[in-house]
């Protein structure tokens, strides 16, 4: 059983960050209820239910909140929660009768998550995005990608899941905390710039240090020192150098075979050219798993690139199993580890409305409620 | 504030009288939140007529908040209902089935707020022969046996005061205490009913009398528990009495007889044990009552208070206002300083959770606990159908 076991959350349906939240909470034990919508003919792009990893743990109930009845039923669901996040844009939840001070009427104690790019407030608050709008103004897209071209955009990880999800989930369970003594509920605006922004707080001393060079692939973890970036191999792979400290570095310059005599200085960034070269020139005349078994176990602080398939075969993350296997399909056990209750994959993904008739038995919403929803097809049961 | 420990709970109180209110009042003092719910006209039966200038209803409903709403229209009702979810605690003192017979049962409530605990307090309990049958302070403590093990045998009498609604109403106290402990422990956060009575309350009293019985084979009386508690209450010579209670403690025996200068009864075999002594304890009483009858009650005092025997004077209660002792505790006393006010007796870190002197007006907090639910329409509507005030 998970640390969050007896935890309740509503899961308005949502993109990014708002299911992603959702699985770190039911990953955890948390009692997650995603709230669909009824289904809808003109759906466009059917998703597949069981690679749906993000909505593991979870179940569903679909809900015409625009209805009486739904909307009915889902403030009896709410008297039950302790959390609800939404993803909507700002005011929607309100004038969807679903905000904050409505649900608030029904349990005082409900923590209300909101996720957002931009934030509940300001100029942008009502514009659309993504996370690489989003990233952007928070001056992390800059610092990423290579010299002299374009910045890249790490995949979705930092907007909507790292400065997004994961942040919602903080702030949730901050204020979980605090409505437990105070009995009260607040709002969490948990907006991804800032969790962006929360997670450029080391870069923002470095900036005004002097130590961050206004220019990408300069510095020291943009790929811009020669001991801390990808080289390529000789069979087309790629392996990850990290060795910043001076011991780590010359364990890497004695795996190479070279000495240090015959490089450049490696404080010397006018030299970093030069010895990016020399390391290049080195890295090419091995495969990766030569690299690899060359450096394995040892402090050179030197890993192989591996690709997504290949993680779940390398050595360490066998050992610490660390992607399960169930019904079938590879994912990421639930993280971090916990000693003595330990996150699980308790179940896959719910279709929608798979749980309309269990959960409304099981969160207390009234039988001739959930009759009259049924009904008149303000909830519906698949 | 570490003396006011329940800061942050909300309590709905649909009580009378004293059994429900005096729970509430404590549970107030230690920071809770207690809205009183009473019918408009003329609000809880025991302001009788005065409204908030009763004494009684002062004592134990200073610091709450009144809503005055009329539970006979549906309305009513419904309003109550929609603030279920905004209440940690509903307590009750109706008679069984009143509640549920309204939509406000605990089953009907705790569907709308699981967390919600459901304190109900009755005279009998919601089942048996006696459930629907009306009870008062002096039904509970006739029928809890504190009328027969309080009195001499054969002699029934009242007693002088209302044990069997404040023990009701502190035993109440503890449910909710232990209710709310249970709800933050559980992982499910979900609260209960909880139930009690006079009845049931009273055997918190009666517990040792209960024991006493089944030692004696025979119900206890008023005396019954004097011999082997070697308790005393004696005249003094000038018109005071002191209670002296030496319990089994030979060095409390003997402090007393050195006290008297009763040397002579150490060397009396017939009161050289304990258990000689519970044996003799009307014979005891009298010798007792002889030396006691000689000497004035400062005397005395000084006397057991240098030899350190349990004594303490028959105190009445214009002498417990200003007594020295009851004073360093602080116990009576409003925040604005009146004295008919009694604080709570705990402190936290030292501290006694303070009381205000002020109890509501009927229906003084109704719009303000209202607009947590309702609009400003849907109240005057209300107010004007006279399902509140």
């Amino acid at each position: 059983m998970g640390p969050l076991r007896g935890l309740k959350v509503i899961e308005l349906a949502g993109l990014g960050p708002t299911p992603f939240c959702g699985m770190l909470l039911g990953d955890m034990g948390a009692d997650v209820l995603r709230v669909d919508r009824l289904a809808e003919s003109d759906l466009g792009v059917q998703f597949s239910t069981e690679y749906d990893l993000r909505s593991r743990n979870k179940r569903s109930i679909a809900i015409d909140i625009k209805s009486s009845e739904g909307k009915a039923v889902l403030m009896a669901l709410v008297a039950n929660a302790d959390i609800l996040v939404e993803g909507f844009r700002p005011g929607v939840a309100e004038r969807l009768g679903v905000g904050p001070e409505d649900c608030w009427k029904h349990n005082r104690r409900l923590v209300y998550g909101r996720a957002t790019g931009w934030g509940q407030t300001g100029p942008l608050a009502n514009v659309a995005g993504h996370d690489i709008n989003y990233i952007a103004l928070s001056g992390a897209l800059a610092c990423i990608g290579p010299a002299g071209a374009a910045p890249v955009p790490p995949l979705n990880l930092l907007g909507d899941y790292g400065g997004g999800g994961l942040y919602l989930a903080f702030g949730l369970l901050c204020a979980v905390h605090e409505a437990r003594a105070s009995n009260e509920g607040q709002v969490v605006d948990a907006a991804m710039l800032d969790g962006v922004s929360s997670l450029m707080t080391v870069f923002h001393a470095f900036e005004q240090t002097g130590d961050l060079v206004p220019r990408r692939g300069a510095n020291l973890l943009d790929g811009g020192a020669p001991y801390y970036g990808c080289y390529a191999t000789l069979d087309g792979k790629y392996m990850a150098v990290g060795a910043i400290e001076a011991k780590f570095y010359a364990i890497l310059l004695d795996g190479l075979g070279l000495d240090p005599q015959t490089l450049p200085n490696r404080d010397d960034r006018a030299q970093w050219p030069a010895l990016r070269s020399a390391l290049e020139a080195v890295f090419l005349t091995h495969t990766r798993a030569d690299w690899t078994e060359r450096f394995a176990q040892t402090d050179a602080c030197v890993s192989p690139v591996l690709e997504l398939h290949e993680v779940a075969g390398h050595p360490h993350n066998q050992a610490r199993a660390l992607l399960a296997e169930v019904n079938g399909i590879r994912q990421p056990r639930p993280a971090p580890r916990l000693s003595r209750t330990p996150g699980q994959i308790a179940r896959g993904a719910p279709q929608r409305g798979e749980h309309t008739l269990e959960v409304m038995a099981q969160w207390g919403v009234a039988p001739a409620l959930a009759d009259a929803a049924l009904s008149t097809g303000a909830v519906a049961s698949s | 504030m570490k003396s006011k420990p329940l800061a942050g709970i909300r309590i709905l109180e649909l009580g009378a009288y004293i059994s429900a209110p005096y729970a509430g009042s404590l549970l107030c003092a230690l920071g809770a939140e207690v809205v009183k719910v009473e019918p408009p006209q003329g609000g809880d039966a025991f302001r009788r007529g005065l409204n908030e200038k009763s004494p009684y209803f002062i004592q134990y409903n200073a610091g709450k908040k009144s809503i005055a709403v009329n539970l006979k229209d549906p309305a009513g009702v419904t309003l109550i209902k929609s603030l279920l979810p905004r209440f940690d605690v509903v307590l009750e003192n109706f008679r069984p089935g009143k509640m549920a017979a309204l939509g406000l049962g605990a089953d009907q409530c705790r569907e709308i707020n699981p967390r919600l605990i459901y304190a109900s307090v009755s005279g009998f309990g919601d089942g048996g022969p006696m459930r629907d049958r009306p009870a008062y302070d002096s039904i509970g403590q006739s029928m809890g046996g504190l009328y027969s093990i309080l009195n001499d045998e054969g002699v029934p009498r009242l007693t002088g005061t209302c044990m069997a609604d404040l023990i009701t109403a502190i035993s109440a106290a503890m449910g909710i205490l232990a209710a709310l402990v249970g709800r933050e422990l559980d992982p499910l956060r979900e609260g209960v009913c909880m139930e009690t009575s006079l009845l049931e309350s009273v055997s918190l009293l009666t517990i040792d009398a209960m024991t006493q019985r089944e030692e004696l084979g025979a119900s206890p009386t008023r005396q019954s528990r004097h011999p082997q508690g070697q308790n005393f209450c004696l005249k003094t010579a000038s018109g005071e009495s002191i209670t002296v209670h030496l319990s089994s403690s030979q060095k409390f025996w003997e402090a007393l007889v050195r006290s008297l200068d009763r040397y002579d009864l150490l060397e009396n075999p017939a009161y050289a044990t304990f258990h000689q002594r519970v044996v003799c304890h009307k014979n005891l009483t009298a010798i007792l009552q002889d030396e006691f009858a000689t000497r004035p009650f400062a005397d005395l005092a000084a006397l057991l208070a240098q030899a350190d025997v349990p004594f303490a004077p028959v105190m009445d209660l214009q002498g417990l206002l200003h007594d020295p002792q009851m004073q360093w505790l602080g116990l009576l006393g409003s925040e604005t300083g009146n004295t008919n006010i009694v604080c709570p007796p705990w402190r936290f870190a030292g501290v006694r959770p303070s009381r205000p002197d002020l109890p509501p007006r009927v229906g003084e907090h109704t719009a303000a606990i209202a607009y947590e639910v309702l609009t400003e329409d849907e109240l005057n509507a209300l107010t004007a159908r006279q399902a509140v005030s």
